[in-house]
């Protein structure tokens, strides 16, 4: 008899009845049902863990990004807002937006008032941006921009010396780049800085932290330097009696 | 019956019988391997409906409403704290040439007085004058003197000269500042 046989249906329906009742006929029917579990288990099984847990993945970070939201609120909401008002105002005092040419002459006059020395006259060099370039200054900070100020000044070298303390106490923040000293006068050079605000990028999920102590305790200090400069205003009296200019 | 006059082969009846075994544990894992995969596919396709993830979406939406009520003052803590790093950094940076000078004088011997002092860059220059050149040896000596490294990198002195009309004495030094 001829083992070639034509695939069709009734050749199938042959093959069935001729090997049904063999061994072949499981270890077939068990091959076709594993292979199909093969598939399943690859195409639909696979993918529904990994998409379980991923989802279980996003389940936990939504969960955590609302909890800080959530801590963010109540941190927001307990902060003292009087105080906060307070302190961006002290900080915007010492380090400016813009030039503040009240407070700089302000703070140079209360300087030579308290130290005893007396001003003739003062050279501005406005409008300066940095890079500074290492060396001439203090602060490398492309945001940062100062004023210099070139200021001429008679007194003994102690009423310098208290007058090199007094500015650097006052607000907006000065730093002294030059003393030149001499019998006949004092030409110091002074450096005003000032920022412009940066663009404020925050993310609501990220836990916000409060002022750090050594933080406070600094606008604490300059706010300190303030009300000393507002005290010395307010006591100073006309600048007819007083010989700062000459 | 006698077995002897059976046709069948007593040897094939065994085979059967473990065939039939194998047949029926083969049968029995397909069927179970069926039955777990389906079992497992349901229960994930229903854990993956029922997950969480909507509400919790929901939920973050009402917490994001209700922080942006409050950005005025997330806007100016933000502003606070950007303002005292840099002025942190400003004071921590600048110079203090009045501790310098301050410090400069304390090693002054009685009867030297400063004729001038220039302070640029972490350099001071300065020209002390005094009736006699003993103070100027005291100096000397306290520059040599290895505690000063502390404060100063380096001391050059620069120039010494007599002025005959007042009787006087100056030196000049250039200090390096720390």
């Amino acid at each position: 008899m001829s083992k070639k046989v034509f695939y069709g249906q009734n050749d199938l329906r042959f093959l069935y009845y001729r090997y049904k009742d063999s061994s072949y006929y499981s270890i077939f029917v068990f091959a076709i049902t594993f292979f199909v579990c093969m598939i399943l288990v690859l195409n639909v099984l696979l993918p529904q863990i990994k998409n379980y847990f991923s989802i279980r993945k996003e389940v936990i970070a939504q969960r955590i990004k609302i909890k800080n939201v959530r801590d963010n609120i109540n941190f927001i909401s307990s902060l003292q807002r009087p105080e906060l008002n307070s302190q961006l105002q002290t900080t915007s005092k010492a380090l400016p937006q813009y030039q503040d040419f009240v407070g700089i002459l302000n703070a140079i006059s209360d300087s030579a008032l308290s130290s005893g020395v007396s001003i003739d006259d003062f050279k501005f060099t406005p409008g300066e941006m940095t890079v500074e370039s290492p060396g001439t200054g203090s602060m490398e900070d492309k945001d940062l921009s100062f004023m210099d100020l070139a200021v001429n000044i008679d007194g003994d070298i102690e009423n310098i010396k208290q007058f090199l303390t007094e500015i650097n106490e006052k607000l907006p923040l000065t730093e002294v780049i030059n003393v030149d000293s001499k019998k006949e006068s004092t030409i110091i050079s002074l450096r005003f800085y000032h920022k412009s605000y940066p663009k404020i990028s925050f993310k609501e999920d990220e836990p916000m932290q409060p002022i750090t102590p050594e933080k406070t305790a600094l606008i604490r200090k300059l706010s300190s330097w303030q009300n000393l400069q507002l005290e010395n205003d307010i006591t100073s009296t006309g600048s007819a009696s007083i010989p700062l200019f000459e | 019956m006698n077995n002897n006059i059976n046709f069948l082969d007593y040897k094939n009846k065994v085979i059967t019988r473990r065939g039939n075994t194998k047949e029926k544990l083969l049968r029995k894992i397909a069927l179970i391997l069926l039955f777990t995969i389906s079992s497992l596919s349901v229960v994930l396709f229903i854990l993956i409906t029922l997950s969480p993830l909507p509400e919790l979406a929901k939920q973050r939406k009402a917490a994001s409403f209700n922080l942006s009520l409050a950005d005025k003052d997330i806007g100016k803590l933000i502003l606070v704290k950007e303002r005292s790093d840099k002025i942190q950094q400003i004071i921590e940076k600048r110079n203090n040439y009045n501790e310098d000078l301050e410090n400069f004088q304390n090693i002054l011997p009685q009867g030297v007085t400063i004729e001038s002092v220039s302070m640029n860059q972490r350099k001071m220059s300065v020209e002390l004058t005094s009736n006699s050149l003993r103070p100027f040896n005291t100096i000397l000596d306290q520059f040599a003197n290895n505690d000063k490294s502390q404060e100063y990198s380096k001391i050059t002195m620069t120039g010494l000269r007599m002025n005959p009309d007042k009787g006087s004495f100056n030196i000049t030094f250039s200090i390096d500042l720390l």
